[in-house]
C-alpha cells in the first residue's frame, strides 16, 4: 500500500483534483486519504514536466507512475488498500 | 558611470561569512566575496520580490513587481528593459550568462535588447547535447536520488525518454567535461573578466552577468566536491540534484547522509563561484575600472537545504531562507562604501538604481532607487517589501518582522499578460486559454492584456509571523500570540497592495479587506 501519493496541479482536471483533494492539502500540510490510506500531496509542480505534458501521472512513494488517466492510476492503489 | 550587475543564482546568504546571523556547519571559503564586501556597501535587509528565477529578472530588468498579476513569463511589450534604455542613451550593453531559462519555453525578451550576449551552454535542462545517447551511469544516478534513496524508490532518468525536462539532458551536456574550466561558473566569470579587460574603447557600458551557479544540480569538480565532505563525491548513492519538497517524505525524501552531502556540494559550489568571481575583481583591479564603475552583486533567492524540513524551492511557507537575499554594491563615489546598510530594500529597487547611476531618465514603475542610500542622503528607504509566487501566499516585511499571509486555495487566481503563458507548467509548450478575456486591466499600462483564471497554490493554512531581528532563523511563529504585531503587519500588507494597486481579486483570494 502506498504511503505517499503526490500530484501536480497542472496535470489534473477539476474532477480528479476534487477526488484527490478529499485527502490532500498543500505540500505544507498534506493529509491522509481514507480510501487509499496514503498521504496525498498537491503541488504546483513536481519537476516532472516532460511526463506531465504527455500523460496523466502520479508520484507514488517517490516513483513516477503514468497512465492514460488518473482514474486508472488510482484504481491500483484503491485496490491495494482494500486488500489490506 | 559604468555598471556591472552580477547575479549569483540561489546564493543563500546564510552560507556567507559576510552574513553571520545564522550558523552553518561549514566555514565556506568566499575570499573574493569577502574582499569585495570590504569596498562595497553591504545591505543587511534586502528581500526578494517576485519569485522564482524569471519573475526576479523581470523585477531587475523592467522594475515590475509582477507576482500580484502574473507568473513566470516573458518581457511584456509595455516594459522598458534596462539594456534597451541604456543603449538608446548611447551606452553599450553586454550580457553574459549560462542561465538557459532565457532561451526556454515560457520566457523571452530578456536578452534581445543587449548589444551583445554570451550564452554558456549546457546547464541544468539546457537543450544542448543530444549525444552520447547513454551518458555516464553514475552521474545519471546522482542527478536523481541515487541507489541509497529511502526505500530505494528512485531510479535514474531514462535516456531514451525524449520528453521535456529529462535529467539525462544534464548528464549528456557535461559528459565530456574534464577540467574545472569546463564547468559553468568558470566560463561565465572568465568571459566577464575578458570583456571587462577589453571594453575600455567604449565611453560607457552596462554589463549584466547572470550566473546560474550556485543553482542545482550541485555537481561540481574537484577540489570543491571534496572540500566540505569526506564522502566520495562520485558515489552513485549520493544525490546532487534533489527534488523539491519535504525532506521526510515523497520524492524529495533524503537520508541524513544524502542531505549532508547535498549541503557540502552546495557549499563547494559557492567556493567555486567565488574563486572565478575573483577573476572579475582582478580584471577590475588591472584596468582601474573601479573608479568609474558601480558593481552590484546579488541573488534572486536562496535555496532550502533542510532548513524548516524542506529542500529546494518547494511549495513551502516563504521563509527567509528563500527570500532574504544578499546585496553588495560598490560605488566609487558612495558615502556608504565599506559600510553596512540596514534599511529595508527590495529586489525591484535595483532597476531604478541602475538607471540612476547610468544617468538614464525613465519611469521606475515599482522600483525605488537605492542611490540616495548609497550616497548618504538618507538612512531610510521603504516601509515594506512584499514578496511571493504568483497565485500563492502574499508576504510582507518591515525589516523587523515577516508576515506570511495564506491564500484561499479554493479561489482561483487571475493571470494578466499579453501572452498566454502556462501559469502552472511554465516550461511546457504553451496552450491557448480559451476562456481569456481582453481589457485594460493593469494599473501601470494602458495596453490591453489577457485575463484568465487558474488554480491557486497554497503554502500554509494560517498566517505566520516572525520577529526576524531576534529570531533570524524564524523558529518561533508568533502568529496568534502577538496579535498586535500580527494586526499591524496585516495592515502593512494591505497598505503595500493598495500602493501597488493590486487587482481586486487578490483581496478576495487572500481574505483581506
Amino acid at each position: 500500500m502506498a504511503d505517499t501519493i503526490e500530484y501536480c496541479l497542472r496535470n489534473v482536471d477539476g474532477e480528479t483534483r476534487e477526488r484527490l483533494a478529499g485527502g490532500a492539502g498543500t505540500d505544507a500540510d498534506a493529509t491522509s486519504d481514507a480510501d487509499t490510506g496514503a498521504e496525498i500531496v498537491e503541488q504546483r509542480c513536481l519537476q516532472r514536466c516532460g511526463d506531465c505534458y504527455r500523460a496523466a501521472f502520479l508520484v507514488v512513494d517517490g516513483r513516477l507512475e503514468t497512465a492514460d488517466s488518473h482514474a486508472s492510476l488510482l484504481s491500483t492503489h484503491l485496490a491495494e488498500a482494500s486488500d489490506r | 558611470m559604468n555598471v556591472l550587475f552580477v547575479s549569483i543564482d540561489s546564493l543563500s546568504r546564510h552560507f556567507l561569512d559576510v552574513y553571520p546571523e545564522i550558523d552553518v556547519e561549514f566555514d565556506v571559503e568566499t575570499d573574493n566575496l569577502d574582499r569585495f564586501a570590504e569596498r562595497a556597501a553591504v545591505f543587511d535587509t534586502h528581500y526578494a520580490g517576485s519569485l522564482p528565477c524569471m519573475p526576479a529578472r523581470r523585477e531587475w530588468l523592467t522594475g515590475t513587481q509582477e507576482f500580484l498579476w502574473r507568473p513566470w513569463g516573458p518581457v511584456e511589450p509595455f516594459d522598458e528593459t534596462l539594456p534597451r534604455l541604456a543603449r538608446e542613451d548611447g551606452i553599450v550593453t553586454q550580457f553574459v550568462t549560462d542561465h538557459y531559462h532565457y532561451f526556454q519555453h515560457g520566457s523571452h525578451g530578456y536578452y534581445e535588447d543587449f548589444n551583445g550576449f554570451e550564452f554558456v551552454r549546457g546547464h541544468e535542462f539546457d537543450a544542448w547535447q543530444t549525444t552520447p545517447r547513454y551518458p555516464d551511469e553514475a552521474l545519471l544516478a546522482q542527478v536523481t536520488m541515487g541507489e541509497d534513496a529511502p526505500d530505494a524508490h528512485q531510479s535514474a532518468p531514462d535516456p531514451d525518454n525524449l520528453g521535456f525536462m529529462n535529467r539525462a539532458q544534464y548528464a549528456r551536456n557535461v559528459d565530456d567535461f574534464e577540467d574545472e574550466s569546463d564547468f559553468f561558473a568558470p566560463k561565465v566569470f572568465d568571459a566577464t573578466a575578458e570583456w571587462v579587460r577589453d571594453v575600455g574603447e567604449w565611453d560607457q557600458w552596462f554589463c549584466y552577468v547572470d550566473s546560474f551557479d550556485v543553482h542545482e544540480p550541485f555537481h561540481v569538480p574537484e577540489p570543491y566536491a571534496s572540500m566540505y565532505t569526506d564522502e566520495d563525491p562520485r558515489d552513485p548513492d549520493l544525490v546532487n540534484w534533489p527534488y523539491y519538497g519535504r525532506v521526510d517524505r515523497g520524492q524529495s525524501e533524503l537520508t541524513d547522509r544524502q542531505l549532508d552531502f547535498v549541503r557540502a556540494q552546495f557549499a563547494g559550489k559557492i567556493t567555486m563561484v567565488d574563486r572565478w568571481f575573483g577573476r572579475v575583481l582582478d580584471a577590475l583591479d588591472e584596468t582601474g575600472a573601479w573608479d568609474e564603475t558601480m558593481v552590484v552583486v546579488t541573488a534572486d533567492h536562496g535555496h532550502f537545504l533542510g532548513e524548516h524540513g524542506w529542500v529546494g524551492k518547494p511549495q513551502a511557507p516563504m521563509y527567509d531562507v528563500l527570500t532574504h537575499t544578499p546585496l553588495f554594491v560598490h560605488h566609487p563615489d558612495a558615502a556608504r562604501a565599506g559600510e553596512r546598510i540596514d534599511a529595508l530594500t527590495s529586489a525591484v529597487d535595483l532597476y531604478g538604481t541602475i538607471l540612476d547611476e547610468l544617468g538614464v531618465e525613465a519611469d521606475h514603475r515599482h522600483s525605488r532607487s537605492l542611490s540616495p542610500l548609497l550616497h548618504g542622503e538618507r538612512d531610510e528607504h521603504r516601509d515594506w517589501a512584499i514578496y511571493g509566487y504568483w497565485g500563492s501566499s502574499v508576504n510582507v516585511t518591515d525589516g523587523e518582522y515577516t508576515y506570511l499571509h495564506p491564500c484561499d486555495e479554493s479561489v482561483d487566481a487571475e493571470c494578466y499578460s499579453t501572452e498566454m503563458m502556462n501559469a502552472l507548467g511554465w516550461f511546457q509548450p504553451r496552450e491557448p486559454e480559451y476562456d481569456a478575456e481582453a481589457g485594460e486591466f493593469l494599473p501601470y499600462t494602458e495596453s490591453p492584456v489577457w485575463k484568465w483564471e487558474t488554480y491557486a497554490t497554497g503554502r500554509h493554512d494560517d498566517p505566520m509571523l516572525f520577529d526576524v531581528t531576534d529570531d533570524p532563523e524564524q523558529a518561533d511563529d508568533l502568529a496568534g500570540a502577538d496579535t498586535e504585531q500580527e494586526d499591524r503587519m496585516r495592515s502593512l500588507l494591505v497598505d503595500a497592495m493598495e500602493h501597488l494597486d493590486a487587482p481586486p481579486s487578490q483581496y478576495e483570494r487572500l481574505g483581506l479587506p
